[in-house]
């Protein structure tokens, strides 16, 4: 099979010891790459993950490529990183792109699977075949974006591409992520804090092998005609303003989050919108690795913080602009250059920052517990000082807000957890709970916790297919048919910016094989997804996950939202039920949310049918 | 060919984002396989905003022939740098000696490697996988024309 | 007459964001309807006057609905583009053009 390197390494961090093991046929066709690969390795290596604490020697690390890494596929050039999240407790799991996957793969391997625990800083070094772990010592304490900086002149090479954490994830802070190529960030799930329990601060990856092609010639022909449909309308939102163009939309749908999900409409949304953005504030356009598409908008802060630099996409800058009632764009690309530099996910971030300010404004968290900041919504100032609290864990402020917000409104109690806008224990991301009910449910059942990548469900709403003010049982299919592609997405791995470009599954299934030599058909590949969302499933219901797990969070069953255009909109507890029965009706899964023995023998996962499937 | 008439290929920096598909492409026409390494056009990114593709640009009495001890270097009358790989012994004058550092050392062979513009197509794969129009095959003469009109628009508009 | 400009009766408020912006040079526009029409003819006017053929930002030439390029929002509502001719527009109603939602990386 061609397109894999056909080969990954597994390093035991406690021994210094490497083994390389060969990834097979069968893997590739069962569960295809990135998600695929991660979902298996996770359930078979941590085989009781409950007893498992994330952030011990114990817990494992697992980067996978797809096959589509390394070659000129589009858009296709990405990683996955894997393990038991620190933050949620449960599958943990988040995707970069730029240009490590595809030097990954030319150095000759699908992935890297850690184990144990460093005695000392290290690295890691992979130069092809030559791997080395190297001391760390005086990169502890370093940003990113200097770890990249010295690791390249200290292996005497620009072209080693490099992904590391900051001080944030040193420090095991629970909302660490994981950094490559400045921008680019495996950022959801706290798998920074990971790297950092295992003492390694960074991977530098520099790769010379050629990629093989099943069939270059027909690939390169495939993948001039996808590259033109980039340049169509399908992904012109992403080409221009990039993903902050959804700032003015989401404001006028009323599903913009701002002051913690108490609204759900901007009243400055035009000053930090994407056209005011692209006008005053992105210097450049950057692409990932192989993208026709460039939608990365690299911002400099021009009054405030003169010269700041960060990439700001719409996540970032909604749940750090308007959810903390900040109305001004060099904040907000001063507090993203914060988060990247020093090692956080912006979108939890933002969102327990936006917690913070709301519990201050009600008085549940004083002065004093806020190490004297006027965190007040709006105070700019006050954002970024927190931010830099919690990347270090400083004060009583950032050791808090360093739990992510879950823990964070348990430890303070006072009625605060009825705001914390998380599921699972994963931060909410910027789509409104009442205002976009199928993306609610979307986001309620997802594997990795509330989370906008694992179904893309709010398009419905947006695309005036449904209601999005109710929820009724046929949402459950919507979501379920989105999550199975989306594995997909994930596990060759691709950019989701590409979804609109392919005209149908069967695309997604000639690429794979004009790449791997290994025939699939749409049908094929859609089931791969469908099998590789339920092994995740199963993971984390070994975890202890079950139905209870799958709701949002209060605030979208009991606060109504009080803006104009959604005036009064909350989710009624008795359609959200109807809805998830749906769901659970089309995934084969019992009512409590297990899968069935049935389902998973069909999907040939006997194993999982044994330890975790139900009868019906 | 009178050199003013020899088309190069020219990148715009405004336009270029770094995306690399032409490395990958460049790769694959100059020895089959996918491997951005092998490509003879270089992407040049200098954080945060520097993005550029950099190749042989035809110069007149280019100095990487000049540099060549072994004679293993020519330039054909339309431009293009030919390497007798039976002489080049991989020393690497001409790749010091190259202003632009885009005549390099293949990663295999103790070869060098320079662009020869598609000569079997006709015209550079590059460019035409170029998804920004960033990459165009001008002449200098074209190039700076263009540019010409780009300064002067951005003059007038600004007034 | 005077009574219908100082409540602006008979109008159609219509609101553009990102490429909409700039296509018609304005952040918004008042758009004369006598009383009701659908939404479908609403943009044929808008095209009318813009001078560019507006429908072609929602219906592909081929009859295929441009959801991933191209939204509408009446009133607050997300707009099936499938059924243009079916929704009704009738003066006071708010109507926003937008490019569609850019989510999931």
């Amino acid at each position: 099979m061609k397109g894999y390197a056909g080969r990954y390494l597994t390093i035991d961090l406690t021994r210094g010891k490497t083994v390389i093991d060969r990834v097979d046929e069968y893997m590739a066709i069962n569960y295809i790459g990135g998600y695929g690969f991660g979902a298996r390795a996770l359930y078979d290596m941590l085989p009781n993950p409950a007893q498992i604490d994330p952030l011990s020697p114990e817990n494992v690390l697992i980067w996978w490529t797809g096959p589509l890494a390394g070659t000129i596929s589009t858009a296709g050039n990405k990683y996955s990183v894997f393990a038991k999240s620190p933050l949620t407790g449960i599958f943990g799991f988040g995707i970069s792109s730029g240009l490590f996957a595809s030097e990954l793969k030319s150095a000759g391997w699908d992935g890297i699977v850690f184990t144990g625990r460093s005695e000392k800083p290290s690295y890691l070094m992979i130069d092809d075949d030559n791997i080395e772990l190297r001391d760390a010592s005086h990169l502890w304490g370093r940003t990113t974006w200097e770890t990249e900086e010295m690791i390249k002149e200290e292996l005497g090479d620009e072209s080693f591409v490099v992904a590391s954490i900051g001080p944030a994830g040193e420090r095991m802070v629970k909302l660490a992520n994981i950094t490559n190529e400045r921008n680019r960030q495996v950022g959801r799930c706290g798998l920074g804090a990971v790297m950092g329990s295992k003492n390694l601060k960074a991977v530098a990856v520099r790769g010379t092998k050629d990629v093989e092609v099943a069939d270059i010639e027909s690939l390169l022909k495939f993948i001039a005609d996808l590259n033109e449909r980039c340049q169509g309308p399908a992904t012109e939102k992403y080409r221009i303003y990039g993903t902050p163009a959804n700032v003015l939309v989401h404001n006028k749908l009323g599903c913009l989050p701002s002051y913690n999900f108490q609204r759900g409409t901007f009243e400055y949304a035009e000053e930090v919108s994407g056209e005011m953005m692209l006008k005053t504030h992105v210097k450049k356009i950057i692409a990932c690795a192989g993208c026709p598409i460039a939608c990365d908008h690299v911002n400099q802060a021009r009054e405030a913080y003169a010269g700041s630099t960060s990439s700001v996409d719409y996540e970032s800058l909604a749940l750090l602009g308007p959810n903390c009632g900040i109305r001004s764009l060099d904040f907000i690309t001063k507090a993203v250059e914060i988060c990247d530099t020093l090692g956080v996910d912006t979108i939890s971030a933002g969102n327990v920052v936006g917690w913070a300010m709301e519990c201050y404004e009600k008085g549940i968290l004083s002065r004093d517990e806020t190490d004297g900041i006027d965190l007040r919504f709006g105070n700019g100032e006050a954002l970024l000082d927190a931010l830099r609290r919690l990347c270090l864990r400083e004060g009583r402020l950032g050791s808090l807000l360093a739990e992510g917000v879950r823990r964070a409104s348990q430890i303070v109690g006072k009625g605060s957890e009825k705001f914390a806008m998380h599921c699972k224990g994963l931060e909410w991301a910027a789509y409104e709970l009442r205002s976009l009910q199928t993306s609610t449910l979307g986001f309620a059942v997802s594997n990795r916790g509330a989370d906008y990548l694992r179904s893309g469900s709010y398009q419905v709403d947006v695309k005036g297919q449904v209601d999005r003010l109710r929820l009724d049982r046929s949402r459950g299919k919507i979501v379920y048919d989105g999550e199975n592609l989306y594995a997909i997405i994930d596990s060759l791995i691709i950019c989701k910016f590409t979804r609109g470009i392919f005209k149908s599954v069967d695309e997604l299934a000639k690429l794979y094989t004009l790449v791997t030599g290994l025939s699939m058909t749409g049908e094929q590949i859609i089931k791969a997804g469908e099998r590789i969302h339920n092994l995740a499933r199963c993971f984390n219901i070994k975890c202890g996950i079950s139905r209870k797990d799958d709701y949002p969070p209060p605030r979208a069953f009991e606060d109504p939202l009080p803006d104009d255009v959604v005036k009064g909109a909350v989710i009624k507890r008795e359609e959200y039920d109807e809805a998830l029965d749906g769901y659970y009706e089309c995934r084969g899964w019992n009512k409590d949310g297990i899968p069935t023995k049935r389902k998973l023998l069909e999907l040939g996962l006997n194993k999982e049918a044994e330890e975790v499937g139900v009868e019906a | 060919m009178e050199s003013r008439l020899r088309k190069v290929i020219v990148c715009d920096p405004d336009k270029c984002n770094g995306c690399r598909i032409c490395e990958y492409v460049c790769s694959y026409v100059s020895e089959g396989v996918m491997n951005i390494k092998k490509s003879r056009i270089r992407v040049v990114r200098i954080e945060p905003f520097l993005n550029i593709a950099v190749t042989c640009r035809k110069c007149e009495d280019p100095v990487c022939v000049k540099a060549c001890p072994r004679d293993a270097l020519k330039q054909k009358p339309n431009g293009i740098i030919a390497i007798d790989e039976n002489k080049c012994n991989g020393c690497g004058w001409c790749v010091e000696a190259c202003p632009f550092g885009v005549i390099r050392l293949h990663l295999g062979r103790r070869k060098v490697i320079v662009c020869d513009y598609c000569e079997k197509y006709g015209s550079p794969k590059c460019v035409e996988y170029c998804p920004k129009e960033a990459l165009k095959y001008v002449t200098v003469d074209q190039a700076g024309r263009e540019l010409s009109k780009k300064a002067v628009k951005i003059l007038l508009e600004e007034r | 007459m005077l009574l219908r400009i100082l409540l602006r009766l008979g109008e159609v408020q219509v609101e553009f964001i990102g490429r909409f912006q700039e296509l018609f040079n304005s952040k918004s526009m008042r758009v004369d309807v006598e009383s009701e029409t659908s939404l479908l003819s609403l943009l044929k006017k808008l095209g009318e006057k813009a001078g560019f053929d507006v429908v072609s930002h929602f219906i592909g030439s081929k009859g295929e609905l441009m959801e991933e390029y191209s939204l509408i929002i009446l009133n607050g509502k997300a707009v099936n583009l499938g059924k243009l001719s079916e929704y009704v527009v009738k003066p006071g109603d708010k109507v926003v053009l937008s490019p569609s939602v850019a989510g999931g990386g």
